[in-house]
C-alpha cells in the first residue's frame, strides 16, 4: 500500500481533535501529578505519621503494576464501589496517580538536597512548616529534580495512548478508529508518532525554559 | 529594684538519646543586655541557645520570655516565639533562590502582615545601614560570605525582635570579612539589642558582653562580668579553657 | 512454466469436476474434492487462523480457556482438511480492531472472525463467499425508554472500534454519540455502568447476553445487515478458491448444523441456524 499524503490531509480535522484531548489530559494531569509528588515527597522527608508509610505503599503499588490494570481498575472497578468518574476524569486520575509517584521519588531525591540549615532559618524566621515547604524547599528541590520530572512528564505524555483503551478519543485512539474503518496503518501511525514526538520537543523546549529560570539565582 | 528579665530560663534539660545534652540549665537575659556563651565544642552552647526558640524543644524546664510562660509542648506558642526572637546561623542560611531583598521581606510579609511596599522600605533601610543597599536585588551566591551574614543579621532585625541569637556568627568567614560582621553587631550592642552570642571571638566578648557564661559538659560552670570572668576565672575548667586560647586571642585582639 | 501449472491445476480441477458428475447423487463424495492448497500454506504445514475470542457462539473462550465456538471449529475444519489432522492449526485471538491489520501483517492466514462484508474492507482484503449473515442490534438496561433506532439520537452509543455499526453509524446517524472501545465485555460494562445508554453489536452476540442477562434486553430492530465472510490477504488466488471450495464442503456436509447444535444453547438455536442457511433479509 502507498503513503497516501491526501488521505492524511482528510483526516487532519479528526487527529486535531484527537490531538487537542492528548494535550488537555496530559497538560493537566503534569500539573496534578507534580501537586502529589510535592505532597508525597514532603510527607515522606518529613516522615509525617501514617502519610509516610502510605506514600511509600502507593509508589510500590503503582511502579509495580501495569498502568493499563490500573486504568481498567478506575474504569471498570471504581464505579463498583460508588465512583464513577467520566472518560476524561477517568484518564486524568490514572495519569496522575501513575505520574504522580514517579514524582514522589523525583522529588524525595530534591528535597533530600535541600539542607537543615535552611529549615531551621525559616522556622527561626517564624515561618511554618507548611510556608518553608512550598516557599524555600519546593522550589529549591524543583530546581534539582527537574530533569528527573522532565522524564515522567514525557513519559506521562507517551502513556496517555494507553486512553484509547477506555475509549478516549484523544490521538491513539483517533489514529486506531480510523485505521480499524480505512486500514491505512502506515500513514496514521507514521502521522501520530510525529505529532508526539512533537510534543515532547515542545514540552522539553518548555523544561530548558523553565530550568534556566530556576538556575538563574546560582549562575554566578 | 530589678525589672523581670526578658528572657529566663530554669532547669532545662535536653537529652538526645542517652546523652545528656543540657541540664539544669539557670540563665536570666536582661532586656538591653549581651549574654556571650563561651566554652569546647560539645558543650551545649548551640543546643542552648536552639532551647531559647524551639529548634531544640527541650524535654523538662520551664522559660519565660518576656513575662510569658512557653509551653514546652506547643508548637503554635514556638512558632509566635520565633516571631520574636530572631536567629543568625553559623552558614547565614540565606534562601539561595530568592534575592537579597525578597529574603528580607518574606517573613515580615508573612508573619506581621506588612504589605510589600513597607517590607520593602524597611528592608531597603536595614541593608542601608549595614552597607549593602546596593545588593537588594542580587541573589545570596552574588554575595560574599561576610555580605551574606550582614544580610542574615539585617533579616533577623526586619521581624523586629525582641531579642536576637546568634550562633557562632564569625566562624564559617574569612579573617578579613570578620570584622564587618563584629562591627554591625556592637552597633547593635549599642542600640540596646538583647542579644545571646555563642562566639569564639574573646575580644569581642570581652568588649561587648555584658555577661559571659562558661559552658561545659551541658552545664553553666561559671558566669559573670567579662573583666572578672576572663580577668580571674574561679572554676578550673575555666580556667584551663581560657588559658588554651590565650595566645590566639592575645594575637589577634590584645 | 506457470501457465503450465496452472493449465495442469485447472485441469485437475476439471478433473475433479468430471468425477464428481460421474458420481452423479452422491454429494458427499463431491464435496470431498478440494483444491490443491497452495504452495506456501502447504509449506508452513499449519493453519493460521485469526477468531475471536469474545463473540460466542461464533469464537471465544470457554471457561478453561480453550478456544470453543462456531467459526472456531470452521477454522479447525479446513486444518484437518488441508493437513490431514485438525491439530495442525494456530489460532490467534483477533479483535475487531486488529482483525484485518493481522492478516494483512501475515499474522494470520485466514480470518474467521464475525467478519462482515464492506466495501471498505473489500479494498484492502479479499473475501470468500459469505458464509451466513448477520444483522445488527443493540442491548438497552431492561427499563430503558429506547424501543427502536431512531430513539439514540442524542444518546451516547456503545460500539467496538471498527466494527460493522462504528461504520454504520457513522455513515447513516453521525449526530449518535458513541464510545467505542476494544472488546465486547469492555463494551457491555460500559453499558452496565451506564458510560452510554445503548451497546450496539452483532446481533448474534447480543442475543447471548441478553438471554443470560435479565437487566438487559435486546432493542429488536435490525439494522446494517451484512454478509459474514473469511478474511484473506489479496492476490492469494489458489488459497481463495481453496477456502471457498472448503466452506461449501461445510454446508453440503450439513456441518453448520451440527455445530449450531454444538455452540448454541437449544432456545437459540433457530436464531443462528437462520443465519447459516436462509437468505439474507433486507434492513437499513
Amino acid at each position: 500500500m502507498d503513503f497516501d499524503l491526501a488521505y492524511l490531509m482528510a483526516q487532519g480535522p479528526a487527529l486535531m481533535r484527537g490531538l487537542w484531548l492528548t494535550i488537555q489530559v496530559s497538560l493537566l494531569s503534569i500539573v496534578l501529578s507534580v501537586l502529589v509528588g510535592l505532597l508525597g515527597a514532603a510527607a515522606r522527608v518529613m516522615e509525617v505519621p501514617v502519610l509516610d508509610p502510605a506514600v511509600r505503599a502507593y509508589v510500590e503499588f503503582i511502579r509495580n503494576t501495569p498502568m493499563l490494570a490500573q486504568l481498567f481498575f478506575i474504569f471498570y472497578g471504581l464505579p463498583g464501589i460508588g465512583l464513577k468518574l467520566s472518560l476524561f476524569w477517568s484518564g486524568v486520575l490514572c495519569l496522575t496517580l501513575w505520574a504522580g509517584a514517579y514524582q514522589v521519588e523525583n522529588l524525595r531525591g530534591g528535597l533530600a538536597t535541600v539542607g537543615k540549615g535552611l529549615r531551621e532559618a525559616s522556622y527561626a524566621l517564624g515561618l511554618t512548616p507548611w510556608r518553608f515547604f512550598h516557599l524555600v524547599a519546593a522550589p529549591l528541590a524543583i530546581r534539582v529534580a527537574l530533569p528527573a520530572m522532565l522524564n515522567t512528564a514525557i513519559s506521562l505524555l507517551k502513556n496517555s495512548s494507553y486512553l484509547q483503551a477506555i475509549g478516549l478519543a484523544e490521538l491513539t485512539y483517533v489514529a486506531i478508529d480510523r485505521i480499524s474503518m480505512d486500514f491505512r496503518t502506515i500513514e496514521m501511525f507514521a502521522a501520530i508518532c510525529v505529532i508526539y514526538l512533537a510534543l515532547v520537543l515542545v514540552l522539553s523546549f518548555l523544561a530548558s525554559r523553565l530550568e534556566f529560570r530556576l538556575n538563574a539565582p546560582f549562575r554566578h | 529594684m530589678t525589672p523581670e528579665p526578658l528572657l529566663s530560663l530554669r532547669g532545662l534539660t535536653k537529652h538526645f538519646g542517652a546523652f545528656r545534652a543540657l541540664h539544669g540549665i539557670d540563665l536570666d537575659v536582661a532586656a538591653g543586655s549581651v549574654v556571650v556563651l563561651i566554652g569546647p565544642s560539645g558543650s551545649g552552647k548551640s543546643t542552648l541557645i536552639r532551647c531559647i526558640n524551639g529548634l531544640v524543644r527541650p524535654d523538662a524546664g520551664s522559660l519565660r520570655v518576656a513575662g510569658r510562660s512557653v509551653e514546652l509542648g506547643d508548637e503554635g506558642a514556638w512558632q509566635r516565639l520565633r516571631t520574636e526572637i530572631g536567629m543568625v546561623f553559623q552558614d547565614y542560611a540565606l534562601f539561595p533562590h530568592l534575592t537579597v531583598l525578597r529574603n528580607m521581606t518574606l517573613a515580615p510579609m508573612r508573619r506581621l502582615g506588612l504589605s510589600r511596599a513597607e517590607a520593602e522600605a524597611q528592608a531597603r533601610a536595614l541593608l542601608a545601614r549595614v552597607g549593602l543597599a546596593h545588593k537588594a536585588e542580587d541573589h545570596p551566591s552574588a554575595l560574599s560570605g561576610g555580605q551574606q551574614q550582614r544580610v542574615a543579621i539585617v533579616r533577623a532585625l526586619a521581624m523586629r525582635p525582641k531579642a536576637i541569637l546568634f550562633d557562632e556568627p564569625t566562624s564559617a568567614l574569612d579573617p578579613e570579612t570578620i570584622v564587618d560582621v563584629l562591627d554591625v553587631m556592637r552597633g547593635l550592642a549599642r542600640d540596646g539589642t538583647t542579644m545571646v552570642v555563642v562566639t569564639h571571638e574573646m575580644g569581642f566578648a570581652r568588649e561587648v558582653a555584658d555577661r559571659v557564661v562558661f559552658m561545659a559538659d551541658g552545664a553553666i560552670v561559671e558566669e559573670g562580668p567579662p573583666a572578672a570572668l576572663f580577668g580571674a576565672p574561679q572554676n578550673a575548667r575555666t580556667q584551663g579553657f581560657l588559658s588554651s586560647l590565650r595566645p590566639a586571642s592575645e594575637a589577634l585582639h590584645a | 512454466m506457470t501457465l503450465l501449472r496452472h493449465l495442469t491445476r485447472t485441469a485437475s480441477i476439471r478433473l475433479a469436476l468430471a468425477a464428481t458428475a460421474l458420481a452423479a447423487g452422491l454429494s458427499a463424495a463431491a464435496a470431498q474434492a478440494l483444491p490443491p492448497l497452495p504452495k506456501a500454506i502447504q509449506a508452513a504445514g499449519v493453519l493460521r487462523a485469526g477468531v475471536r475470542c469474545d463473540q460466542p457462539p461464533y469464537g471465544y473462550k470457554d471457561e478453561s480457556g480453550n478456544f470453543a465456538g462456531i467459526e472456531t471449529d470452521m477454522a479447525i475444519q479446513i486444518a484437518a482438511w488441508a493437513f490431514g489432522a485438525p491439530d495442525k492449526i494456530e489460532l490467534t485471538c483477533v479483535t475487531a480492531e486488529n482483525r484485518i491489520p493481522q492478516l494483512m501483517g501475515k499474522k494470520v492466514d485466514i480470518l474467521l472472525a464475525t467478519l462482515g462484508v464492506t466495501p471498505e474492507r473489500a479494498r484492502v482484503i479479499d473475501f470468500s463467499k459469505p458464509y451466513r449473515w448477520g444483522g445488527s442490534d443493540m442491548l438497552v438496561a431492561k427499563d430503558s425508554p429506547i424501543r427502536k433506532l431512531d430513539d439514540v439520537a442524542g444518546k451516547t452509543v456503545v460500539m467496538l472500534k471498527g466494527s460493522t455499526q462504528a461504520k454504520w453509524f457513522e455513515d447513516t446517524m453521525p449526530k449518535v454519540e458513541t464510545l467505542r472501545l476494544n472488546t465486547a465485555s469492555d463494551a457491555l460494562q460500559a453499558l452496565k455502568q451506564g458510560r452510554g445508554e445503548a451497546y450496539t453489536h452483532d446481533a448474534a452476540t447480543l442475543v447471548v447476553i441478553a438471554a443470560k442477562d435479565p437487566s438487559l434486553r435486546l432493542v429488536g430492530e435490525s439494522f446494517a445487515v451484512t454478509d459474514a465472510a473469511a478474511g484473506l490477504r489479496k492476490n492469494e488466488p489458489e488459497w481463495l478458491t481453496y477456502v471457498d471450495a472448503a466452506l461449501a464442503r461445510m454446508k453440503a456436509d450439513g456441518l453448520y448444523a451440527k455445530w449450531v447444535d454444538k455452540w448454541v444453547p437449544a432456545d437459540l438455536r433457530p436464531f443462528y441456524a437462520d443465519a447459516f442457511t436462509k437468505p439474507k433479509p433486507t434492513a437499513r
